[in-house]
């Protein structure tokens, strides 16, 4: 096994890259139709559903986070954060609710039950998959390791498994396809059992299981 | 030299077999899978296939699956694109799927006969051969269809290596792994099979395990690069990752410290280990499905079918074998039987083609000459989501989506709708003008027509009410312009989308409220077609018009004295386990002593 060392820990450092790449935080943004969960949301808070002494709501949306007052009209608004979920203690199925300015825990826990009834379906999505973010290029890895080092080049790396694909690309992906099914198709069709490769096959009726 | 060719005879009787098998296998298929069944996956998948040979934008990534986060890869994709770019329809690409289908089969019986018993050939084809058959995705076009031939590769390569120990085989097995598990991730059971039996196998056992991983990244990133990623970060986002690579060092250790014993088995040993290897990860998969994802609809059985098939044939086989230490001859009488077998497959016809559901289903092939007509007559893919009229209108309008242009803006069309009604055409006369008679086979034709409706589809409104549930939740169909990004080809069906939300827990009543603005004086006879009023919709309510006859029913006769609008409320009650497309009920409108109305409307 000794031998084979280097070949184990350089496939073991291919698939550890992979799994670190994988692992980082995915980019997310809310989708476009999530409009309608906050509309919903603007909806409750002026039907009374987000406390007695709510009146209204204003949403801001910047990519995932989302800030939201919950205004009164006697006194100053309570301010809440959104991001995506990553905590199991959220009131939300969706998102982490942060109790900003002015904001209870109260107010917090029932907005979390609010985003619940409003969203029924996950409102995040994955950005960068199959096009770049922005529409901006995928800088090159050289260019990468300048801008940030390995950590820029994993990402440059990880973006360009994400991109959408041209024909050529396709076409040639199809050859390699082609070429390597018709080689294992005819090497399981034409190969021979050692013994019978020997010319020692006695009986093609004998049974070996 | 006599030897020799001897030997050469020896080499040419299983290919000879192996042939006659594919041809026999590829009949079968195509007499029991005579049509594409059109579904909302096989059009999903069409469509993506469209985006990158019609507008150069190739995904390297396929559907979500079932399983949260989980993508399939792109070789399925690739593989209809193929067919699309050498100038191929989705004919062509129906009998590429049942020609590898059939390379399975062949593949199969001539590894079986070289490497295994020559008695236990056929029979573990014909099993295969059932076992494909009986598969309801083949005739689907799908890609759990296509990924049996990988699949099969993979294993007989597997059982190749086992046996013999050369490395060849265990890099064409890595390589059809790698494939399998891009064209349906169903595949992925193989792995560990592939893992255990490189480190077992060679000498070397780490250096097997490193390449056939290698072989398999390699093939992945090549061909879905954007989906393996996504379902690395899935699995690491669910706390998963770090378990299965775990999982799989574990098992390559194990399997390498086992290897000198795995070594000195005989060779029907170590067969029947292969066999297992490639089924045990499976039963555990889908027990892991049933009882931790409560997921009870286990379908993809394609990476287990060629193996299981060859394990049930030898057991099949074996009183014969012992048989055979009398009477040499009993040996070949499974074989017999299979050939046999699939002789009576390749020359028996069944009636499927006949059935009177197969003959108001569409075919893709029909859809496609629909859509062509319709836009001679100006209409729009758009145009028709809420305005097409017939026996399986969801169905046909689905299939339009594959051959229909790019546009998302739906013309003026008015209060027009398109009829479509499948006919016999010794029948054709009798029931349309010639200019609407659309001829689809030499026996069936479409009389495609337009009509001054008196729906107004635009203001629809669908409702679920849960049974017990005070008030229902609704929605209102939005008809307007697709803002889905403009790039692609997108399917939208009659199902429009905020319907999805009415998340209702079974049992519960589903209503759509159409709007009707009648012609004064005028008379109407509405109903909901045969399969529609089949599945149990009806008729429940009419407001502001007035008709004939007793609600709920499956078909009335509107008449209006005023010309005031009015509404219709289609109504079905879903049980639990009740399945709901959540796509409005196909409806027919005609005029009195029309005759398609006995054609479309409810028996």
């Amino acid at each position: 096994m000794r031998r084979d060392s280097w070949l184990v820990w350089a496939l073991g450092a291919v698939v550890c890259a992979l799994a670190h790449s994988a692992s980082a935080a995915p980019n997310l943004t809310l989708a476009a139709n999530s409009e309608d969960g906050f509309r919903r949301i603007i909806a409750m808070a002026e039907a009374g559903e987000l406390g007695e002494d709510v009146s209204s709501a204003n949403v801001r949306i910047e990519h995932a986070r989302v800030r939201i007052e919950l205004l009164r009209p006697n006194g100053r608004p309570a301010v809440l954060l959104l991001t995506p979920k990553q905590s199991g203690q959220s009131p939300s199925r969706y998102f982490d609710v942060a109790a900003g300015a002015d904001a209870t825990r109260d107010d917090a826990q029932r907005l979390g039950r609010a985003l619940d009834r409003a969203f029924i379906e996950d409102p995040f999505r994955l950005t960068g998959f199959e096009e770049p973010p922005h529409g901006e290029p995928i800088p090159g890895l050289g260019q990468a390791w300048e801008h940030g080092g390995w950590r820029a080049v994993v990402r440059a790396l990880q973006r360009r498994m994400m991109v959408l694909a041209g024909l050529t690309y396709t076409g040639a992906v199809l050859v390699m396809l082609a070429v390597g099914t018709l080689a294992a198709l005819l090497l399981l069709w034409f190969a021979l059992p050692p013994d019978a490769a020997q010319g020692a096959q006695s009986s093609s009726a004998r049974s070996r299981i | 030299m006599g030897g020799t060719g001897r030997l050469h005879g020896l080499r040419l009787v299983p290919l000879a077999v192996a042939l006659c098998v594919a041809v026999l296998g590829f009949v079968a298929l195509e007499h029991l899978n005579p049509h594409f069944v059109i579904t909302d996956d096989g059009i999903r998948d069409q469509l993506l296939v469209r985006d990158c040979t019609d507008l150069g934008r190739c995904h390297l990534i396929g559907a979500q699956t079932s399983l949260h986060g989980i993508h399939q890869g792109a070789v399925w994709l690739d593989l209809l694109a193929a067919v699309r770019l050498l100038g191929g329809d989705s004919e062509t690409q129906r009998r590429v799927t049942l020609a590898l289908m059939t390379a399975s089969l062949a593949t199969t019986c001539i590894v079986v006969w070289r490497w295994l018993a020559a008695s236990v050939a056929l029979p573990a084809a014909l099993l295969l051969l059932a076992a494909l058959s009986l598969d309801r995705n083949a005739g689907l076009l799908i890609n759990p269809s296509s990924a049996v031939f990988f699949d099969a590769l993979a294993a007989a390569g597997l059982l190749c290596f086992a046996i013999s120990g050369r490395r060849r085989f265990l890099i064409a097995a890595s390589f059809a792994v790698g494939v399998a598990i891009n064209v349906h991730v169903g595949a992925a059971s193989l792995l560990p099979a592939l893992l255990a039996l490189a480190a077992l196998v060679p000498p070397r056992p780490l250096l097997g395990a490193a390449l056939a991983l290698a072989v398999v990244l390699v093939t992945c990133v090549v061909t879905s690069s954007a989906a393996l990623l996504a379902n690395l970060q899935a699995l690491a986002a669910q706390g998963r990752l770090a378990w299965l690579l775990g999982g799989g060092v574990a098992l390559v250790l194990l399997a390498a410290g086992a290897s000198a014993r795995f070594r000195r088995c005989s060779w029907g040993v170590r067969a029947w280990l292969v066999g297992g290897a490639l089924v045990a990860p499976f039963a555990l998969a889908t027990l892991w499905l049933l009882f931790s994802q409560h997921h009870f609809t286990v379908s993809y059985l394609h990476p287990i079918l060629a193996p299981g098939a060859v394990m049930a044939a030898a057991v099949l086989c074996q009183p014969f074998e012992l048989a055979a230490r009398r009477w040499a001859g009993l040996r070949w009488l499974p074989s017999v039987a299979a050939l046999a077998g699939f002789a009576a497959l390749g020359i028996w016809r069944p009636a499927v083609q006949e059935r009177p559901a197969m003959a108001q289903a569409w075919t893709l092939a029909e859809a496609a000459r629909i859509t062509a007509v319709a836009e001679q007559l100006g209409w729009t893919y758009h145009d028709l989501r809420m305005r097409i009229q017939g026996i399986g209108c969801d169905v046909l309008l689905s299939g339009a989506a594959v051959t229909a242009g790019q546009s998302r803006a739906a013309t003026t069309q008015g209060q027009k709708q398109l009829q479509v009604v499948k006919v016999a055409a010794r029948r054709k006369p009798a029931l349309a003008e010639p200019h609407q008679i659309v001829p689809l086979t030499p026996r069936v034709v479409a009389v495609v027509r337009e009509i001054d409706s008196w729906m107004r589809p635009g203001a629809v409104q669908a409702c679920r009410r849960a049974d017990g549930a005070p008030a229902p939740t609704c929605v209102v169909v939005d008809l307007g312009p697709d803002e889905r990004d403009a790039r692609q080809f997108l399917f939208g069906d009659r199902a429009f989308p905020d319907v999805h939300k009415l998340g209702v827990a079974h049992p519960y009543t589903a209503t759509y409220q159409i709007p009707v603005l009648p012609e004064e004086g005028g008379r109407r006879e509405l109903m909901l077609t045969a399969d529609a009023a089949a599945a149990g919709w009806r008729i429940a309510a009419i407001e502001g018009v007035q008709f004939d006859g007793t609600l709920p029913a499956a078909r009335v006769v509107l008449h209006s004295d005023n010309g005031h609008p009015g509404m219709i409320v289609l109504e079905r009650h879903f049980a639990v386990g009740g399945t709901d497309t959540r796509t409005p009920p196909c409806l027919f409108e005609a005029a009195a002593g029309d005759p398609l109305a006995a054609v479309a409307g409810p028996r």
